[in-house]
């Protein structure tokens, strides 16, 4: 009676952990979970007219949220974004497209933007809207952006803003981030690696 | 001839300062970072060593390559952001090393007078509290 009891106990038990295992999520997927329901569509002028998630349909996109009178990290992740794309194969940087998108439209026209992102890497993009527009498509990313004046600086005034690598799958969709500030270059290749 | 020896004596004693002055304050990995041709300002980076046994304190910066130069820091904000603003003083604490680099303080240039081509060098003054000064060069790098 009492090993038909335990035969019972550790018969439902197996079926309780087996089921249990069975309806976990799939862990590299869980990320892209994360973000997929959300809606990261854009709308953004550039040099050569406008473009959108459907612009780039078929590639990894990599954005970055920015403006050009930064000194430090805007440069900074341009530039390791570039040295993570050196470790792509040729086919692999055919299929991305890096898009530097301006928070400053009042400095930042698309015609210097696309001088500025040049400088880093002839593929880049360099991009923007109107303030209004801006602030609708950060928040879609998580983002923000913030104009400080400094009346005792001849830098006149500053952009705070989101310092993030954002990936975009080939279907537009956002997969990934990844913070610029001491970013491990190899992790942005990883990354754009893994949408493609 | 009393003016020449007074004379002589001055420079020789500010030859000795400025001397004691580059021991006091050591200075490394110095360079400014190239931008995009048509930008007009730039960050300089450095560490800076403050050998004595006080603190030191950088009230100014200036280089002829820039109609102004400031002393900055790059930092994440309360909303998560980095933001950067004017530091007008910056602590050199005794016996250690200040970073200025990528992501925190920083030397901006502003106004630039002339392009920066990899391996330039330029001087860039830093003014204490005390009054003393001292040059630095700085080499243009492309990273």
């Amino acid at each position: 009676m009492l090993r038909k009891r335990l035969t019972l106990i550790i018969t439902f038990s197996l079926l309780v952990i087996g089921v249990f295992l069975i309806t976990q999520p799939n862990k590299s997927n869980v990320k892209a979970n994360k973000y997929a329901q959300d809606d990261h569509s854009f709308i953004l002028n550039s040099k050569n007219g406008q473009i959108t998630n459907d612009t780039f349909k078929g590639k990894a996109v990599v954005l970055f949220f920015g403006y050009m009178n930064c000194p430090d990290i805007c440069p900074t992740a341009l530039t390791d974004i570039n040295n993570a794309m050196k470790d792509l194969t040729s086919d692999e940087k055919k299929n991305t497209q890096v898009v530097f998108v301006s928070v400053d439209p009042k400095r930042d026209t698309v015609g210097l933007l696309d001088e500025y992102v040049k400088y880093f890497n002839d593929s880049f993009i360099g991009a923007t809207s109107s303030v209004k527009y801006l602030r609708k498509l950060t928040r879609k990313f998580y983002a923000d952006f913030s104009y400080h004046e400094d009346k005792n600086s001849a830098a006149g005034y500053s952009v705070a803003h989101t310092g993030r690598i954002y990936i975009l799958n080939k279907q537009g969709k956002l997969v990934n981030t990844l913070g610029s500030n001491q970013v491990i270059i190899s992790d942005i290749t990883k990354a754009i690696k893994e949408v493609l | 001839m009393t003016n020449k020896i007074l004379l002589s004596l001055m420079l020789s004693f500010g030859a000795l300062f400025a001397q004691q002055m580059d021991k006091n304050i050591e200075i490394n990995n110095a360079y400014i970072r190239q931008m995009p041709p048509m930008m007009k300002m730039t960050a300089a980076f450095m560490d800076i060593k403050n050998t004595t046994d006080h603190d030191m304190v950088i009230v100014d910066v200036s280089s002829k390559i820039a109609k102004n130069t400031e002393t900055h820091i790059s930092f994440m904000n309360n909303n998560g952001n980095m933001q950067m603003k004017h530091m007008p003083e910056v602590i050199l604490p005794k016996h250690s090393t200040t970073h200025f680099k990528k992501g925190a303080k920083h030397i901006m240039l502003m106004g630039l007078t002339t392009k920066l081509n990899k391996g330039d060098k330029h001087t860039i003054s830093i003014t204490f509290k005390d009054g003393t000064k001292i040059q630095h060069t700085f080499t243009v790098k492309k990273f």
